[in-house]
């Protein structure tokens, strides 16, 4: 078993006194904790940094677990008392999710102090003569929902793994499937629970519970406002300058939308009713044009073009030379 | 199997769920970390399933990081304000990236 230098893990020295552990402890633990930091391995930092604490804030812990590093640096390798085993304690999902933190200490730091000998404990711990029971850990997974799946109730499929420890203190893997209900009108980020289906409780408590975390999967085409949808519509041109009748894509099938002529980039037509279902009444979807131009031009285009240029008499950076003439006045 | 969805939950539900007393939790009311979406009486308070979310966030910052429940309703909402200011950008860049030619 590997031996965990608590010292090195604060950054302090062996001699550090109660104020200086205290203080790195601070540090490092605003630094690295789950909920602050989006540090790539915040978890299992922060759960060693807290570890480290428990054990060299505490008179006694830190007086045993010195006289196990001065063996060790006199050359004595660390072996864990025979019968250490970590004792029954729910664990939970990959995801840090409920409010039981640091529970789960290292196998090095149970093999000195035993399971259910910190501060952290406690809550779950009820007292010596009742059988350990405590709430099943939650468990929450990200669930990409797709924007037409949100237009009406769904159902759909949803896997994920269970870790959970056994009467016997084995770490076990359970895997799950559940169908599960989407209400229509979910928004990205909301979150849906379903009871009961997280880790199983200690003892005759209750099971943890299953959090979906909803995202919305970004379309190809559609963009979400709200509950509005926004759809940009490339133009030729002459589209925009004389109008166009256009098939235009909606979530729930093809519809005919005119375009005005003399319409402009950036101008948004509203369809009523055809954005995102709410929880009261539907959402629009919005078109923005945007003119687009062919990427080449063969000589009798060119031509027209060029025709075009002389006759249609538009400037479209009078601004600019307005501004210019301001400033040169003042 | 249809499991049942839940996204409304009672007042003692919540304290269930978080595994925290009462007392606690009305301080957390106090604060405004969680706040009913309905219902006048504490009988009658309906949650927001991100409620309990909220309720574990604060748990572990009071109880982990020291800070007070004051100070973390602070931390709280600017950690929120900050997701959605990140998640408006997402958005916003996605719709310019629809007229740019090239990254945004």
């Amino acid at each position: 078993m590997e031996f965990k230098d608590y010292y090195a893990i604060l950054g302090v020295e062996p001699a550090a006194d109660d104020k200086a552990i205290k203080t790195a402890y601070r540090k490092l633990a605003r630094q690295y904790h789950p909920d602050v930091s989006k540090h790539p391995q915040a978890e299992a930092k922060f759960k060693e940094v807290a570890e480290a604490y428990e054990v060299l804030h505490d008179t006694a812990k830190r007086a045993e677990y010195d006289e196990l590093r001065q063996a060790r640096s006199r050359g004595q390798q660390y072996e864990p008392p025979p019968g250490w085993q970590q004792s029954a304690r729910s664990g939970g999902s990959a995801q840090y999710n409920s409010g039981q933190s640091s529970q789960d200490f290292s196998d090095f730091f149970s093999s000195i102090f035993g399971a259910g000998s910190s501060r952290f404990n406690q809550r779950g711990f009820q007292d010596e003569e009742e059988p350990f029971r405590q709430k099943g850990r939650d468990a929450e997974i990200e669930l990409p929902v797709f924007l037409e799946d949100t237009l009406s109730d769904t159902s759909k499929p949803v896997e994920y793994v269970l870790q959970h420890y056994d009467h016997q203190g084995q770490l076990k893997e359970i895997k799950k499937t559940l169908k599960v209900k989407i209400p229509a009108g979910v928004t990205d980020g909301e979150r849906i629970r379903l009871k009961g289906q997280g880790a199983p409780g200690v003892g005759d408590a209750p099971n943890g519970d299953l959090y979906l975390h909803i995202r919305l999967v970004p379309h190809p085409l559609f963009d979400v406002e709200g509950h509005n949808l926004i759809i940009t519509v490339p133009l030729a041109p002459w589209e925009a300058a004389l109008g166009q009748k256009i098939t235009l894509p909606t979530l729930t099938g093809k519809i005919q939308l005119s375009i005005p002529p003399n319409s402009q980039s950036g101008q948004r037509l509203r369809i009523k009713g055809k954005g995102l279902t709410g929880k009261s009444g539907s959402g629009d979807l919005f078109a923005v044009l945007k003119i687009v131009m062919p990427d080449r031009s063969d000589e009798m285009v060119k031509q027209l073009w060029t025709q075009l240029s002389e006759k249609a008499a538009f400037y479209p950076r009078a601004e600019w030379d307005k501004e210019r003439n301001k400033e040169r006045s003042t | 199997m249809t499991e049942l969805s839940i996204m409304q939950i009672s007042f003692e539900e919540l304290c269930l769920s978080v595994n925290t007393s009462e007392a606690f939790m009305l301080e957390l009311l106090e604060y405004r970390i969680v706040e009913p979406m309905a219902g006048d009486i504490k009988n009658e308070w309906l949650f927001n399933v991100t409620a309990v979310n909220a309720a574990n966030k604060a748990l572990r910052l009071h109880r982990d990081l020291a800070i007070d429940l004051a100070d973390i309703a602070l931390l709280l909402n600017l950690l929120e304000e900050n997701e959605q200011l990140r998640l408006e950008n997402e958005r916003l860049k996605k719709r310019l990236s629809r007229f740019l030619i090239g990254s945004v």
